[in-house]
């Protein structure tokens, strides 16, 4: 009696294990397969998409890496070009951000709502819209084809986002910390230096990142302020490899030219793997 | 060295959360701010630190106006509720962060931290996290960090009760003794009298932004100068009779005695509290609490009174304690 009992226990959780397992397969599955797709096909030849089952022994080829990397201004360049813009971006955003989110966490409760409101909508505006404009200001100023004036922008429309993270980062730690800081004799960037930075580490590394996403992914404003071929970043690039026209598609070197732009992204993720997670559900939760 | 409070007052919107507060307290006295959650203890605490300023009077420490100086120039040593303990630094670095920040040399850092850190028992925990100590140890270096602070005077914030009742006890002595050994002004703020009484010199009584009475324990027991202050000093609490006329007679339960006749009363329940016991009572008076001895049989109907030279006299109006009236 007892013992059929606690069999069919046994059998429930570990049918709920199971049904678990099974989900988690499938997102893995959702979330890995256009990813292992893409470095499928970069190694593919032209033949073998089209064909998956014929000729098993020639499908397999490098030729869609060596086009891009033999091509004329090699493929490492942009990814050089989109990394500088990257960097610039995210460290201008970050400096003019911290010292803005610790401003909007200390002022009164109604008048930081208002602004956290108003970053919101500006967050959520399409940027696509400005983009023409931006191009009026770049040839006014004559500031085409610099890849640090193109951190400008960049910088200037992940600050909404940027703001609304850090300010919540702020925002979460006890204010009892700052005080006692200061009756320990520390002055303002002595504070911000010792206690506030240290204790907002990951929101800033989470938010680093996503700035850098939106750099490294960013393509109307890219394809018209540069347009020195040495000087293009990489979606930019990407979508320029020879022999794109309307009857052919060169699908391989597509792929190969993702894959290569995506191992930078991958190995920072790696990197900042725990904090990016925690400064995420952070702004998440309390944000 | 003395910390000194000049009709200081804070005004929140409308709401003055404090007004009219003077206060002194002089190097080596233990003054405690005591009184009801709300009452502005905690405020009054932020104004001497600096982290508020008052919207009108001076505050002095050793006669010098510091109303409008920085807290980081005050040299105030303070211990939060909270602790407010760096939670990215171990021990160690908590104690030496601010050390350092003054200028202080790394060796004689080394020398004071260490020193400090075995005087509060600290040993072996030097390189823990905060998140890593129990309560009584984030309050030690909590109290550590003030004493290092080398301050004019102490402020302390309900520094015990986030402690259970039983370390509470321990600790007190201990964190008194080691708080005056500094011969400084210290204002200890809490909103527990028992904590109150068995550790401050002076307790000041806080009611509504305003300083009901200021005296010794004993003083505030036997002497409440309101009936507000008789009622929240004192467990049990002090018994009041109305009787229609413009005076209200208070009357501790250790005071009152059972007797042949007197006022009549019902008994409700009784609580054993081991050195005696606790009657509650049921009269015209309302609800009335008596303290007896533990071996007396209670009889569900009796009778009580109390010798007149026991009884505190108020005004009724004003709360008012009236004097030598007998």
């Amino acid at each position: 009696m007892d013992n059929t009992q606690q069999n069919k226990r046994l059998d429930r959780s570990m049918k709920s294990i199971l049904r678990q397992n099974l989900l988690f397969t499938i997102l893995v599955i959702w979330a890995i397969g256009p990813l292992a797709w893409q470095l499928y096909t970069s190694f593919s030849t032209a033949d073998a998409l089209i064909n998956p089952f014929n000729d098993v022994m020639n499908r397999w080829t490098l030729s869609n890496y060596k086009l891009i990397l033999s091509s004329e201004t090699p493929f490492w360049r942009y990814l050089w070009n989109s990394f500088v813009v990257g960097i610039a971006s995210t460290l201008f955003c970050i400096l003019l951000s911290i010292p803005a989110a610790y401003g909007i966490s200390k002022l009164k409760a109604r008048t930081s709502s208002i602004i956290k409101t108003v970053l919101f909508g500006v967050a959520l505006f399409p940027y696509v819209l400005l983009f023409l404009a931006l191009l009026e200001i770049a040839r006014g100023l004559n500031i085409g084809n610099n890849l640090l004036a193109l951190s400008i922008p960049y910088t200037a429309l992940s600050m909404p986002l940027s703001l609304l993270l850090l300010s919540a980062a702020f925002k979460d730690l006890p204010f009892d910390l700052e005080d006692a800081a200061k009756l320990e004799g520390l002055n303002f960037f002595q504070r911000l230096r010792w206690v506030l930075l240290p204790l907002i580490g990951p929101s800033t590394a989470s938010t680093a990142i996503l700035v850098f996403l939106f750099s490294w992914n960013e393509f109307p404003i890219s394809l018209t302020w540069i347009s020195d071929p040495a000087l293009l970043t990489l979606p930019v690039a990407i979508s320029r490899i020879a022999g794109s026209s309307v009857y052919s598609v060169p699908y391989g070197a597509y792929a190969a030219a993702t894959v290569l732009a995506s191992i930078p992204l991958l190995i920072i993720v790696l990197i900042f793997q725990s904090q990016i997670i925690s400064g995420l559900t952070k702004g998440a939760v309390k944000g | 060295m003395t910390l000194e409070l000049v009709n200081v007052g804070r005004i929140y919107g409308q709401e003055w959360i404090i007004r009219n507060m003077n206060l002194k307290v002089s190097n080596g006295e233990f003054l405690a701010l005591l009184g009801p959650s709300g009452c502005g203890k905690s405020t009054s605490l932020r104004l001497i630190a600096g982290l508020e300023n008052p919207d009108e009077g001076h505050i002095l420490i050793n006669n010098t106006n510091v109303t409008n100086i920085s807290p980081v120039q005050r040299r105030i040593g303070m211990v939060f509720q909270s602790y407010a303990l760096f939670p990215h630094l171990d021990v160690y670095e908590n104690l030496a962060l601010g050390l350092r920040i003054r200028g202080t040399q790394e060796r004689t850092v080394r020398d004071k931290v260490g020193a400090m850190i075995s005087l509060l028992q600290l040993d072996g925990y030097s390189s823990r996290k905060p998140s890593q100590l129990s309560g009584g140890q984030r309050q030690r270096v909590a109290l550590a960090r003030a004493l290092l602070r080398d301050p004019l005077i102490y402020l302390l914030d309900e520094p015990m009760s986030n402690l259970d009742a039983q370390l509470k006890e321990d600790l007190r002595p201990e964190f008194r003794n080691i708080i005056l050994n500094d011969n400084k002004p210290i204002l200890y703020v809490t909103h527990d009298q028992h904590e109150a009484m068995s550790m401050a010199d002076k307790i000041a009584v806080l009611n509504n932004g305003n300083i009901e009475q200021i005296g010794t324990p004993t003083e505030l027991y036997t002497k409440p100068s309101s009936l507000f202050v008789a009622k929240f000093i004192g467990r049990p609490q002090m018994n009041f009779f109305k009787d229609g006329s413009d005076f209200i007679k208070g009357v501790r339960a250790e005071d009152l005695e059972l007797r042949q006749q007197g006022i009549p009363c019902r008994l409700s329940y009784k609580e054993w509290l081991g050195s005696n016991q606790l009657l509650m009572l049921e009269s015209s008076y309302g609800l009335i609490r008596l303290l007896a001895k533990p071996d007396i049989s209670i009889s569900e109907n009796l009778f009580i009174g109390w010798e007149t030279d026991k009884q505190h006299l108020f005004e009724r109006i004003s709360g008012k304690r009236i004097s030598n009236i007998f």
